[in-house]
This record gives C-alpha cells, sequence and structure tokens, in this order.
C-alpha cells in the first residue's frame, strides 16, 4: 500500500507541531504560523489539517490542561508519531537530493 | 476571563452557534481554541476585523461543514447521550435510502403521490399568482396609499349610484378653490385612439387596435403616478396640441422610440399633435394602461368646447380626477367641504349630487367602479385550497394503507433503540422529500397553467405575475402546510406502532391508520367534486339560458360600425354613407344610433319632467338617440302609438312600458301626445309605447328608458347583412365606409358577439370552475385508483377463498364497489346543500336566473358515481377474473 502523501500545508503543520513540543494545540499552531511564517492562514483550515493529519496517522492526540485565557477549556495538544517522524524526515531527504542536483555554478548564479 | 475585557466578547450567536453545532465531542477544545485566537486577532487586527474573522471561523467549523472524524481512536470519540443520532450522516443517508427503495419499490403510488401534489399545489400556485394580481394592481406608484380618485353620487329614494365618473370642470373648480391639495389630474379616457401617422410620400399609416386605451391627461397626473421617461417628458403636455406616448406606441406609429420627440401625430385623424415624451410601457398590473396620452388642452377639439366651459350637471364615466392628498388638506376636510362645494357649482342638485373621494387602493376591488369583485377571488382562494386538500388526502390515505407494509422496518428501528420522536421525524422527512419533488413538477404546471390564462382567458386584464422576495415566503407557506396536511397523520401513526405487534406482523388494517378514518377523508374527496361539478353544471346552465333567452329584440345577422369620434356627425356624410350602404346587395336593413344595439353598454341616464307635473320625476330613466330605422331592424314592439318620423333633431320620443309603469299609468292611451321635458331639448312628444326588452344585460333588470331622434349624436351605424356571403359584405361596406370616412377606421362588429361581453365574468369563471372541478375530480380519482390497488392485493386470498366457493365476478365487484357507493351517498348528501347555498348566492347576480333543479344535482352524482365506478373497477374485476389457484397457492 502507498505511504498516505503529506501535502504541503500538512508539511508545515507538522512541522510546527514537532517545533511546538509540548505545546502544540490548534491555536498556537495557527498563531505561530501567522507570525513566523508571514503566512495569512485561517483557523478553521489548521483545525482541518491536524484532524486530517490525525486520521492518516501522522500526529496523536491528548486532551491537556485548562488556562483562564481560554476560559477553563480543555486543549487538545498534538505531538508527531513515529510515521510522522519518519514522513518529515523523507521529505526532507528528498529536497536535500533534489538540492544537491542543481549544479554548483547555477547556484552561484542565484546567489544562494 | 479578566483577559477578555480588552476586546470585549466574541460576537455571541457565532459563540452560540459553535456550542450547539460542534461535531460530537468536539466542543470544549473548540471553544476554547476560539477564545485564544479570539484574543490574538484582537491585539493583531483589532476588534472589529476579530469579530468578523470569530465568526467566519465558526461557520467553518460547525456540522455540516466541518468535517467530523470518521476514525475514532481514543475515548473522546465516545458519543455523549446528548447527541441526535437522526443528524449522523450515517443515519440521513440511511434514510434517504430507505425512502429511495420505498418510491422505488412502490412506483404506481409514488406517482400518484406526486402527480396529484403537483397538480394541486400547482393550481394552488397559479391561483395564488391570480390573486397576488389582483391585490397588487398599481402597488408599485410610490404614493401609492396617498392617492385619492373623485367619485359622483346620485342620491334618489330608491338608493345610492356611486360612479367613477365626475364632471368635465371637476378638476379645475377643485384647483382654485382648494389650493391646499398636493396635486389635482384630470384624466378623460379615449376609447380605441385612432392615431394617424403621416407619411411623407404615400398614404398616412393609421394605428387602431381595441387593446389600446389613450387618455386626455394634465401634467399633474405625471407627478401623482409614476412613469419612467426615454425621451422628453411630461412638463410640455400642458400645451395643448401635445402628446405622449408609450414605447410600444412609438414603434407601431414611428419603428422606433429615438427621435421621435417633435414629431407630429393626428388624433382621431383630426386633431394635429406634437408628441413631447416617450415613457417606458406600464407595467401589466396596473388600471392605467393609457399607451398614449394628449394634453387636457386637446380635449377642446374632442369635445367642441373647453372641458371647464361644460356644464357641471352632465356626468361622464369616463372623466376621472385624481389627487394626492396630504396633511395640509386631508380626505376630512374635503368631506366637510363637500357641501358648500356643490352648492357653489352644482345649485340645482345639492340633495341628488355629491363628490366623494375614494382611495384609488380600492379602485381594483370595488365591482361598482368596475373592478374585479373580492368575492370572486375568494372562490378561486377556496376552490384552490379544496385542490390542495383532495391531494393531501390522497397523500394520507395511501400512506396510511401502506404503513402496514413498513411495519416490519418500524418493529426492527424500534428494537434496535429507535425513539418515536426520530421514527416521526423520518416519516415527515420522506414526506418532505415528496412534496419537495412535486413542488419541482407544481412549478411546471404553474408556468403552463400561466401561459393558458393568456391565451383563453385574456378578459380584460394582461396577467403577468411579478416576482418579489415575499412570494417565497408564501410558497414556503405552502410547502410546509402541504407536509403537514400531508405528512402529520401517516406519521404519527407510524411511529407509534408497538414493536411486538408489528415485528409478529399482527397488525391489521383497522390498527394503521383507522379504516374509518380514510373513509371519511374519501367522503370529504367525493363531497368537493361533487361540489364543483354542480357549480359547473349551474354556470353552464345559467351562461346557456343568458345566450339563449329571449332578449325582446333581433339580433342576429347584424352588424355595427362605429362612426368617427367628433363632437357632432356630419349630418350629409351620414346620409351619403346610408345611400351608398344600402345599394349593396348584401345590405337589408339600416339604422343609426348612438351605441349600436340595446345593451352596449353605451347608455346614459337623465333626469327628465312629466308634461306639466311640476316636479323632476325621483328616478333617472335612460336616454339614448335612434332613427325611425331602428324599431324595425331590431324588430322592437310597440304596444301602442306610432314608430318615431325621420327627423334630425330631438322632436318625438318612445319610452318602454317600464317608463309608462314608472310614470304612474297603466293604459298606453294616457301617456300618448303628453311631453317629456329635459334640460337643453325642446319638449319630446311620447308617440308611441314599446313592449319592454332587454336593454341591459342580463345581470340586471329593466329600467326606465326613452328614445328619440338626434342625429348629430350618433356614433353607430347598424346594418342587418341579408346574404349569407359576410365576407364579401364586409369587404364592400369597407370600401364604400373609406370612402366617406378616409380618415376613419372601419372597425365591423357583430351584435351576438358584443352582447356576450358583458358576460366576460361570468365566461371567465365558468372556464376556471370546468378546468378546477374536472382536476378534483382527476386527482380524487388517482387517490382512489391507488387504494383500490391496495386493497385488492391485501385481500387477495379472500378473493381467491371466495371464488372456490363459488363466487360469481359481478359478486366480487360489488364486494369492492358497494362501500364506495355508500361513500358518494354520504358526499352527496354533503355537498348537495352546501352546492344549492353557494350557487343560489352567485344567481343572486343576474336579475334573470335559472331555478336550480334536482336534475343538476343528480347529474353530479352521476357523474362521480360513475367516474368512481369506473376506477373502482379497473382493479377490482382483474382481481375477480384472477385465478384463485394462483393466488391461494404460494403462502
Amino acid at each position: 500500500m502507498k505511504r498516505p502523501f503529506l501535502g504541503e500545508l500538512e508539511e508545515i503543520v507538522l512541522l510546527t507541531v514537532a517545533a511546538l513540543q509540548k505545546s502544540a494545540y490548534c491555536a498556537s499552531i495557527t498563531q505561530t504560523i501567522d507570525q513566523q511564517m508571514a503566512r495569512s492562514i485561517s483557523f478553521p483550515t489548521v483545525h482541518t489539517t491536524l484532524q486530517r493529519l490525525e486520521e492518516k496517522g501522522f500526529v496523536s492526540s491528548l486532551m491537556g490542561g485548562a488556562t483562564t485565557e481560554r476560559g477553563g477549556r480543555q486543549k487538545r495538544l498534538f505531538t508527531v508519531t513515529v510515521a510522522g517522524q519518519q514522513a518529515l524526515i523523507e521529505c526532507r531527504h528528498l529536497r536535500t537530493y533534489l538540492w544537491e542536483q542543481i549544479p554548483t555554478p547555477v547556484l552561484q548564479l542565484w546567489g544562494a | 476571563m479578566g483577559r477578555l475585557t480588552k476586546g470585549g466578547r466574541p460576537p455571541r450567536w457565532a459563540s452560540w452557534l459553535l456550542s450547539r453545532f460542534s461535531p460530537p465531542g468536539a466542543e470544549d477544545e473548540l471553544q476554547g481554541d476560539m477564545l485564544e485566537m479570539y484574543t490574538y486577532w484582537v491585539q493583531t487586527k483589532g476588534v472589529s476585523s476579530a469579530r468578523w474573522q470569530y465568526g467566519l471561523a465558526v461557520l467553518r467549523l460547525i456540522r455540516p461543514f466541518a468535517l467530523t472524524r470518521t476514525s475514532q481512536p481514543d475515548h473522546r470519540s465516545q458519543p455523549d447521550s446528548k447527541t441526535n443520532f437522526s443528524l449522523q450522516p450515517a443515519m440521513i443517508r440511511n434514510y434517504l435510502l430507505i425512502a429511495w427503495r420505498n418510491l422505488r419499490k412502490n412506483q404506481a403510488y409514488a406517482f400518484i403521490n406526486v402527480t396529484g401534489l403537483a397538480l394541486g399545489m400547482g393550481c394552488a400556485l397559479l391561483i395564488f399568482a391570480l390573486v397576488r394580481y389582483h391585490y397588487q394592481t398599481d402597488h408599485y406608484h410610490h404614493n401609492f396609499n396617498r392617492i385619492y380618485q373623485f367619485t359622483s353620487r346620485f342620491s334618489s329614494p330608491t338608493g345610492d349610484i356611486n360612479i367613477q365618473g365626475i364632471p368635465y370642470p371637476l378638476g379645475q373648480a377643485i384647483h382654485t378653490d382648494y389650493p391646499d391639495i398636493d396635486q389635482v389630474a384630470m384624466l378623460d379616457e379615449w376609447y380605441a385612439p385612432l392615431v394617424v401617422v403621416p407619411v411623407a410620400n404615400g398614404d398616412d399609416k393609421k394605428i387602431k387596435d381595441k387593446n389600446y386605451k389613450g387618455a386626455f391627461v394634465e401634467p399633474a397626473y405625471f407627478r401623482i403616478f409614476d412613469y419612467s421617461w426615454l425621451a422628453g417628458g411630461p412638463d410640455d403636455l400642458s400645451q395643448p396640441g401635445t402628446v405622449v406616448m408609450s414605447a410600444e406606441m412609438a414603434r407601431n406609429c414611428f419603428g422606433t422610440t429615438t427621435g421621435v420627440v417633435g414629431r407630429v401625430v393626428r388624433l382621431d385623424a383630426r386633431i394635429p399633435a406634437r408628441v413631447v415624451g416617450v415613457f417606458a410601457d406600464y407595467r401589466d398590473d396596473t388600471d392605467l394602461a393609457y399607451s398614449i396620452m394628449a394634453s387636457w388642452g386637446s380635449l377642446k377639439d374632442q369635445l367642441g368646447t373647453r372641458p371647464e366651459d361644460q356644464p357641471f350637471n352632465n356626468t361622464n364615466g369616463s372623466t376621472h380626477c385624481f389627487a394626492l392628498f396630504n396633511d395640509r388638506f386631508t380626505v376630512n376636510d374635503w368631506n366637510r367641504q363637500l357641501l358648500s362645494f356643490v352648492k357653489k357649482y352644482n345649485p340645482n342638485q345639492i340633495k341628488e349630487t355629491s363628490y366623494p373621494v375614494v382611495p384609488f387602493s380600492d379602485m381594483h376591488l370595488s365591482p361598482e367602479y368596475g373592478g374585479v369583485s373580492r368575492e370572486l377571488l375568494l372562490s378561486l382562494v377556496l376552490i384552490g385550497l379544496l385542490l390542495v386538500g383532495t391531494a393531501s388526502i390522497n397523500f394520507v390515505n395511501l400512506a396510511t394503507a401502506q404503513a402496514l407494509n413498513r411495519a416490519r422496518e418500524v418493529g426492527v428501528r424500534k428494537v434496535l433503540g429507535s425513539t418515536k420522536a426520530q421514527l416521526f421525524w423520518q416519516f415527515m422527512g420522506e414526506t418532505t422529500l415528496i412534496v419537495l419533488l412535486a413542488l419541482v413538477l407544481a412549478a411546471g404546471v404553474c408556468w403552463y397553467g400561466q401561459t393558458l390564462v393568456h391565451t383563453y382567458l385574456h378578459g380584460p386584464f394582461r396577467f403577468t405575475f411579478y416576482f418579489s422576495p415575499s412570494v417565497i415566503g408564501w410558497i414556503a407557506l405552502l410547502v410546509v402546510a402541504v407536509i403537514l396536511l400531508a405528512g402529520l397523520y401517516p406519521a404519527l401513526v407510524v411511529a407509534g406502532f408497538r414493536p411486538v405487534v408489528a415485528l409478529a406482523g399482527r397488525l391489521t388494517t383497522q390498527q394503521a391508520g383507522g379504516f374509518s378514518l380514510r373513509r371519511g377523508l374519501v367522503t370529504a374527496q367525493f363531497a368537493i367534486s361533487q361540489l364543483l361539478i354542480i357549480g359547473l353544471v349551474v354556470v353552464a346552465y345559467q351562461l346557456s339560458y343568458v345566450r339563449n333567452k329571449d332578449l325582446g329584440f333581433r339580433k342576429d345577422a347584424i352588424l355595427t360600425v362605429s362612426l368617427p369620434n367628433t363632437p357632432t356627425q356630419d349630418l350629409s356624410k351620414l346620409s351619403t354613407f346610408r345611400n351608398l350602404a344600402t345599394t349593396l346587395p348584401d345590405v337589408g336593413q339600416f339604422s343609426y344610433s348612438l351605441g349600436g344595439p340595446p345593451q352596449s353598454g353605451m347608455t346614459s341616464q337623465t333626469r327628465v319632467r312629466f308634461d306639466t307635473r311640476p316636479q323632476i320625476e325621483p328616478y333617472t330613466p335612460q336616454q339614448t338617440w335612434i332613427d325611425a330605422d331602428y324599431v324595425g331592424l331590431y324588430g322592437l314592439k310597440l304596444v301602442a302609438g306610432r314608430n318615431l318620423h325621420p327627423s334630425d333633431t330631438a322632436r318625438e320620443a318612445l319610452i318602454n312600458e317600464t317608463f309608462m309603469h314608472r310614470l304612474g299609468f297603466n293604459r298606453p292611451a294616457e301617456v300618448l301626445g303628453r311631453f317629456l321635458h329635459k334640460e337643453g331639448f325642446a319638449p319630446l312628444e311620447i308617440v308611441g309605447v314599446l313592449t319592454d326588452y332587454n336593454q341591459l344585460d342580463l345581470k340586471q333588470g329593466i329600467n326606465p328608458l326613452f328614445m328619440t331622434t338626434l342625429a348629430s349624436g350618433f356614433y353607430s351605424a347598424n346594418i342587418q347583412l341579408s346574404s349569407a356571403n359576410y365576407s364579401r359584405a364586409l369587404s364592400q361596406l369597407e370600401r364604400v365606409y373609406n370612402q366617406v370616412y378616409p380618415d376613419s377606421f372601419f372597425e365591423p362588429e357583430f351584435v351576438e358577439q358584443q352582447l356576450q361581453k358583458a358576460y366576460q365574468q361570468e365566461q371567465t369563471m365558468g372556464r376556471l370552475i370546468n378546468c378546477f372541478a374536472g382536476l378534483a375530480l382527476f386527482i380524487g380519482c388517482m387517490g382512489l385508483y391507488g387504494l383500490v390497488l391496495f386493497m385488492v392485493l391485501q385481500r387477495r386470498k379472500e378473493v381467491g377463498v371466495r371464488k372456490v366457493l363459488g363466487a360469481s365476478v359481478s359478486s366480487i365487484l360489488w364486494l369492492f364497489s358497494r362501500e364506495y357507493v355508500r361513500l358518494i351517498g354520504i358526499a352527496f348528501l354533503l355537498s348537495a346543500p352546501l352546492g344549492w347555498w353557494v350557487m343560489t348566492s352567485w344567481l343572486n347576480n343576474f336579475a334573470y336566473k335559472i331555478s336550480m333543479s334536482p336534475l343538476m344535482f343528480l347529474l353530479s352524482l352521476l357523474v362521480t358515481g360513475v367516474v368512481v365506478l369506473l376506477t373502482v373497477s379497473f382493479q377490482s374485476v382483474k382481481a375477480a377474473q384472477m385465478n384463485p389457484v394462483k393466488s391461494l397457492r404460494n403462502e
């Protein structure tokens, strides 16, 4: 069976989950992406993406501590599963491999 | 929550939505996350943007837009007790599937239900459109509720007569005496306007169409009513010799609407008028359908004198006065001034005449001012309700009868934990599906019906349905009403099944939605059909009676031709036309008169003084102008005296018997040789008394009437054709007419047709009832067919056993039919008295009417009986002829 495909948005969300570690939940993920990537992303989009990632088995979740700024409501905290880690690593390998195929003079020309 | 105060709270409605419609199990986290996001948005984007973002996000997060978690890996997916299973996608899918399978399995029933509902709802929509058309007429004028119309009221000891017309100088008088009234505009209708467009080289173009109406108006008219101008405007209309026209009229005259302003046409071929404006075509829902409007000043050429110089005691039914009232001068102010106004301008008739104002919004629905009667509209609405009722009854009957087939499904669902409410909503949902399906078809039925109305029921109005958002509300109301009517009872019955009984298959027809209730509903359907058939029969009889009644005058093979519309007729031309026409081989007798045949509607009323009596007679006899040949041509009979001597001026008079009786005499000899005095006329000597004939249509009785010779007031030629070759006669007459009146328009009309015009509304109603009665019977029979189909299936074994034991085909037929014969009888007991009552009140509109005979009622009984028995036997004959071996073998 083919491995579930990791889309671009899914990759970003998954990376953010990994970066935030213990405090990865939907609102914090949305805000991080919004601030750090200068990329306007809507909360429902992130929410749906997380659900999809969970269906594919790349993240797992459990209910966590409530705080006052969220009106005493519980958080759903996400962590990257082993399958998620592998998918991210594979993704990174694939990119590195493609980068390495670009001839060095061209890269110098780009100023990269 | 202290940190929240800075940005306030997120929109309450959105939080509520989220709490109500979150995907199962996700409410807690979403509420929390969204609160945090709200704070974040408030800090980064501001409060208003945050609220906006919040609302948008919530809309995307709630069901049914959000993804639901299908894989349920942990404890969170365990549904709590609040979850409503009926709204789970899986359940909805299941409900739809079951509904679809049921429709497929019982195609005959589905067909009957959908078709019946579609026809019923289609007719209801059409009726709704018609009624709405009449209630919305002219509503689009933005001043609509402030517009009033001056009317005339003539009081006499026998009662008041209200007419829409007013004297010509009324508008001027109000203008000068009451400048506080916002706007006052006179309008004089101009029937069948003839417009002549000069063509540079060649014959002039003549435009005349019976569907066009014209008018003479004051410019203020356009400040009262809404018109939009394509070119020019109404301002120049204050000068005489100017005219404005609709775009359609402009295209007819000039072939275009541009560059028309400034061109000249001749009105009635005589009055030159310059076009000063072109307005966009008026909407069809208006009573002010004037295609061409000339300046009020031009009326001088039509009347011979300025309208303001016309006498105040002469009231013309086609002259109207509209006004826009405001706070400075209200309707009450006018009512207070009325008496002094009449004293000033019409001092001789203070007691008899007044000029009340009527809201313009009342005009379209008051029959006394020529509007549509509310009763007609009400009866249409009732018929619509009856049709919807009949179709819903079909549904209830078939659904409850079929409920048995679904007993097992219901049983299984209940055992697996369905609640009564869930089952109820499931069945209501199925009804909704069928009703919505029917609605789509109904829209088609309604659309088709509208084109039929256009072609067959054209009548005096152009019917167009104007859409507005409120229509959606009405349609929704209809749909909800039908769903409740049709679905409520079956759903309650099915949801109420006891699972043990249902699963054991021990439900009987008796338990499944009362057999007696079905009987009652079928009886109601029969009664509806019979009622409509009684109406149909009575209307048809009355209309044929009206058509064939001896009216007291001859009407076959007589033609009328209207003469040019001038203030007074040219006497020499009259005699030229008469001489030329009578030499034609196909023309028999020839006569001139004011308005064609009796009943043409062209009569006027006047007050007269009799002989030496000092007082004016306390009633208003009718008057008309005829020549000496009129009596012979229409075959009127003289009781005593002689016919009028030929004359061009009014000197002698014929009166009818009714007039003689009203004058207080019983023997004609007592009135012969005495005189009638009418203002502005020489004394008229009564030379003959005519047998009463119907000079008015049969809705009205016979009024006192006198006729005299006044050649300058002739506007019709009455021509009797002596051969059957009408087309040759017509073409020869047209040639002669055009030779004498080159500027006029030859427009022949047979008397027979003219007489039918008075009954247009009744004929329209007759056609509608025919159509709807047929539909009601059809829908009812479809339902009955379905019911019998079901019963035959149910009693297949019983029929088999009976046949084995020696029952004949006819006895089995009787087994199925006797039930319905009894129900028809009961329905007849309901519909006959109701029909008698309704139709008696309808017949009271006519002075001359048929008396209802038992035969008409029996006819309706017979028709329903035959149709019902045919429907029933169609299936039961099959059952009776079936081989009992087949039905008994499979167990």
